[in-house]
């Protein structure tokens, strides 16, 4: 870097990788074709018999009621447990990365920059969503899916010191978009309803243009095969596909999904003669959550719906109107793109001012160092969601279709700390 | 170092017996290989055994997340579903007519149970001949016969719901082409009546240790509740009277009629089967009756959980939610006891006394006010006991359904009592008999004798001599849905006769009661809009699931109107 003086540091860097993945979350040995003998308790609650359960053959009468006597006086069944593939393999993945490392000013001044792309392919399915159900079983997992993900991520650090005058700020944004590429899907789906080219758990649901404003509306409208019956207030649904019928097949991909693109945190800190005060604020954006208010048929009932769509409040409505819960299925209450809110926020996620006693006081009371603090986390939010926090999501084991019982994480709190640290 | 030679000794004993151990008995729940399936005869009839499991074999099944809620009578005029949260939305899909729902088990869930059956009999019939069976108990070509009539018990569920379907003889390979055709309707009555003749055949020329070489040919006790040439035989015609029906035989050819009579008539001729003396425990018979053809065997049900507390019993006895409500159209199809029906000027039907002198099967089958039940007297009156305005746990018609419901199963007590699900019994084959006698040759003597029989038992006169063939067909429509009441075959009758517009489609009814001093006052009352139901002329046919016909490329058509 000889002559340029304002660059003091300059490094280009690069990786290109082939990565294999064995175990994805699943079991490791997909490759094995197995049966197993027993079998679950015959059914005698009241139900058909679940499959894979032992029978009883007889007279009815030699059976009492208690389940471990059942299992006890009935057969045993075998069965094809699993289905394996001998020819499964890796699922695979090639990473590229191109990386600047930059430093200006002496030092005063820090840049990296990095970009990066991800094809992972030959993810193991098992062809379940395209294939017959008249084959009669599950098949096994192949080596068939591909997903693209792509991104680049930035961090700068400035710092000076102006005599005793510290101060130093730290950003960074990464942000991240994937899609996938090829999935196991019937090969007739409508297009509105495919996740080819979708981001990975990307949201579908119904689009809402409105509220039914009465019941010549709702006789106007396209019928409504979403849960229940319709009533005046509830939320118009778009029929995408024309057919004059809104259902499970005029859903869309709306929103982002829960995992946000766009992770950025900024870190400023000042310190003047032991006295420092720094700062954490985090955020994210473009996400999306599927967090309502569910109070259906549950008897809850929130804030929100006081601004509910009632005949004198048609105009400035804000949310669907309330029903008895006899009505049957609230089809206000399936995911759409109303209900769906944007869970972006900015967060003070940290902050903190504290005192580090000066060298000679030390050397006095015999002290390796005293520093004195007071901090907070989470102190401040800034936010659209209404609801629960936005980082509490929810699980993502949960089927994003439909709000059945979601299971939510409890939400971050807020923490305040006064403290003394003393070293001997 | 005596000692140690001891020791030695004891240790060398220890490895010999250790190996007199049976290694070669299989510790249940192991997984283990397809070849040590099919090369030992226990394994692979227990593999065989499995394929029970796809049938249909209980009453409550329709809610998915409540297994035990919900049956077929549901979707029809038979009964309603009181509206319980978890579980009204199963029913709902069904009573609006959207059958193309997810939520729509019978649609979704049956088409894949009965293809995972099918499956599991074509692999077993694949691997019999490998299996070695010298030596062992079973006789394969039983275990044959079994297969047979349980793939054809699949195909007949799946012909009764969508018509035509893919046919498949043998279990299909992950690499082979899965996009098949449907067949016709009457090439699937042919692939399962092509079964069921090899069934019947191997039944009736094979013996083994548990299956008696004397004629007729029966399963010993220990294994009651396997197919018999009986249960062949009636499978065969309720097969036959489907596909002679108008659903499926829109020229009315007679012939067809005549086969679905042959068909009932051949078990009638066994001398084998006879109608149970009481009507109202015929679903309660631990030990085998002789109107029992085939049941699904069970022990009793349990006081505390499933189907009777959560489905059958409300909570005003001991239960928690008494969703299974008879309608006021159910109700109204019970004639009285002198023969005549309520709608009869002369028949001394009396509104206000509504529950008097009515056919004896009214009261086995049906649970109404002031009826003295588990020694009390019903309240279904508003501020009763057994009915609750607003609360889906009590009933919206202001009755429940007796014929569930064993009447030890009660509040302060935990008896319980044998419910069996009846897949085939003898009143239905004289019912399926008459009515295609009737129609094939119109009412003649054969008619009402198997009619009248019926009656008989249930303690009715015998049916007026003189009737018309259409008089008659409707005197058996009614006889089939009072005697054969929430026994899974109202909405069947229903599709198959093609009258959906005009049974389901018309206004449900409900009973007002109001109690005033002690008297009653008995108004029939529409119900309210989510119990109504949309019908119209293509639902009679159910749609292949949405998502089959999505992975086809055009090959697989979906039902008309769909």
């Amino acid at each position: 870097m000889q002559g340029i003086s304002w660059l003091n540091y300059l490094k280009i860097r690069g990786s290109l990788g082939l990565i294999g993945y064995a175990s994805v979350g699943r079991n490791r040995f997909l490759y094995l074709d197995e049966y197993s003998n027993g079998g679950g308790t015959p059914s005698f609650g009241g139900n058909i018999s679940n499959i894979n359960s032992r029978l009883f053959f007889g007279n009815p009468s030699s059976l009492n009621s208690n389940p471990s006597s059942q299992l006890q006086l009935s057969n045993p069944v075998v069965w094809h447990s699993k289905v394996g593939n001998p020819n499964v393999t890796w699922e695979k993945s090639i990473k590229r990365n191109i990386g600047i490392e930059t430093a200006f000013f002496k030092d005063k001044l820090l840049i990296n920059a990095d970009l990066f792309d991800e094809k992972r392919y030959d993810i193991l399915l098992p062809r379940d969503n395209s294939a017959p159900d008249i084959f009669g079983e599950s098949l096994p997992f192949t080596n068939y899916g591909e997903n693209y993900n792509k991104g680049y991520e930035i961090e700068a650090t400035f710092r000076n010191t102006i005599g005793d005058f510290e101060y130093r700020l730290y950003a960074q944004l990464t942000h991240a978009v994937n899609e996938i590429v090829l999935t196991d899907e019937p090969v007739n789906l409508a297009p509105n309803l495919r996740r080819t080219g979708q981001s990975i758990d990307q949201y579908f649901g119904y689009q809402v243009i409105g509220f039914y404003q009465s019941l010549d509306d709702i006789a106007a409208s396209p019928a409504s095969k979403v849960s229940g019956p319709v009533i005046p207030g509830d939320f118009k649904y778009a029929d995408i596909n024309g057919d004059n019928v809104i259902n499970d097949q005029d859903r869309v991909p709306i929103g982002y999904t829960d995992v946000p693109r766009n992770v950025f945190g900024i870190e400023p800190s000042i310190s003047y003669k032991g006295i420092g005060l720094s700062a954490l604020i985090q955020g994210v954006s473009k996400v999306s959550s599927n967090l309502i208010f569910d109070g259906n048929g549950r008897n809850q009932y929130y804030s929100r719906m006081l601004d509910r769509w009632t005949p004198e409040n048609a105009v400035n409505a804000n949310w669907p109107a309330m029903r008895p819960g006899s009505l049957g299925g609230n089809p206000s209450y399936n995911v759409n793109s109303f209900l769906l809110q944007d869970a972006s926020y900015v967060r003070l996620r940290n902050i903190e001012l504290s005192y580090q006693f000066p060298a000679a006081i030390m050397d006095k009371l015999k002290l390796g160092s005293l520093r004195l603090f007071v901090n907070g986390q989470n102190l401040l939010t800034w936010t659209k969601l209404i609801g629960l926090d936005p980082e509490s999501n929810i699980s993502r084991t949960y089927n994003r279709q439909f709000f059945s019982n979601p299971t939510y994480t409890y939400p971050v709190t807020k923490v305040y700390n006064f403290g003394l640290n003393v070293q001997f | 170092m005596k000692h140690n030679i001891y020791f030695l000794l004891l240790g060398a004993l220890l490895l010999a017996t250790a190996c007199k151990e049976d290694f070669l008995q299989r510790d249940p729940g192991a997984p283990i290989s397809k070849e040590d399936v099919f090369s030992d005869p226990l394994l692979a009839a227990r593999f065989a055994d499995n394929s029970y499991n796809f049938l249909i074999d209980d009453y409550g099944r329709i809610s998915q997340a409540q297994r035990h809620k919900g049956t077929t009578g549901q979707f029809s005029d038979e009964a309603i579903g009181s509206g319980a949260a978890d579980f009204l939305p199963y029913m709902t899909v069904m009573n609006q007519g959207n059958f193309l729902d997810p939520l729509a088990t019978d649609v979704v869930e049956i088409y894949t149970r009965m293809y995972q059956g099918i499956r599991n009999v074509n692999v077993m019939l694949s691997k019999l001949e490998s299996v070695p069976w010298d030596g062992s108990p079973s006789n394969p070509q039983l275990i044959k016969a079994e297969m047979l009539y349980l793939r054809g018990f699949f195909y007949f569920e799946l012909a009764k719901r969508y018509g035509g379907v893919v046919l498949l003889d043998k279990a299909l390979a992950a690499g082979e082409n899965l996009d098949l055709p449907r067949s016709s309707f009457d090439e699937t009555v042919e692939f399962i009546l092509n079964d069921l003749q090899e069934a019947e055949n191997l039944l009736d020329t094979q013996s083994a240790i548990n299956y008696n070489n004397q004629r007729p040919k029966e399963w010993d006790d220990r294994q009651y509740g396997r197919p018999t040439i009986g249960a062949v035989r009636a499978l065969r015609s309720r097969l036959l009277l489907l596909a002679a029906s108008p659903l499926h035989n829109p020229g009315n050819d007679a012939g067809k009629w005549k086969q679905a009579a042959d068909a009932a008539r051949s078990i009638m001729d066994m001398g084998r089967y006879s109608l149970h003396n009481n009507y109202a425990n015929l679903l309660n018979q631990g030990t085998p009756i002789n109107e029992y053809i085939l049941i699904k065997v069970r022990g009793p049900r349990p006081f505390n959980s499933g189907f009777m507390p959560d489905f059958i019993m409300p909570p005003s006895s001991g239960g928690a939610q008494g969703l299974l409500n008879p309608t006021q159209n159910h109700v109204d199809l019970y004639e009285m006891s002198n023969g005549r029906a309520i709608t009869d000027p002369t028949s001394g039907y009396n509104p206000q006394n509504p529950y008097a002198n009515r056919d004896p099967r009214f009261y086995a089958n049906i649970i109404y006010n002031d009826m003295t039940w588990q020694n009390r007297k019903i309240q279904m009156w508003v501020g009763g006991t057994d009915y609750q305005p607003g609360s889906s746990s009590f009933t919206r018609t202001r009755y429940y359904c007796r014929k569930l419901w064993p009447e030890v199963y009660r509040g302060g007590s935990t008896a319980t009592a044998i419910l069996n699900f009846v897949f085939f019994r003898y009143g239905e084959v004289l019912l399926n008999y008459a009515e295609a006698l009737n129609e094939a040759e119109g009412p003649v003597a054969g008619v009402y004798a198997a009619v009248n029989q019926i009656r008989t038992r249930a303690g009715m006169p015998n049916l007026p001599t003189g009737l018309s063939k259409e008089q008659m067909r409707a005197r058996i429509h009614n006889e089939r849905a009072v005697e054969l009441a929430f026994e899974e075959h109202r909405w069947w009758d229903i599709l198959r006769w093609k009258k959906g517009k005009e049974i389901v489609a018309p206004t449900i009814k409900a009973m007002d009661v109001v109690r005033e001093g002690n008297r009653f006052i008995y108004n029939v009352v529409p119900m309210a809009a989510i119990y109504q139901r949309v019908f119209e002329d293509h639902m009679h046919l159910y749609p292949i699931p949405r998502a089959e016909v999505d992975k086809s490329r055009g090959v697989m058509v979906q039902n008309p109107g769909w």
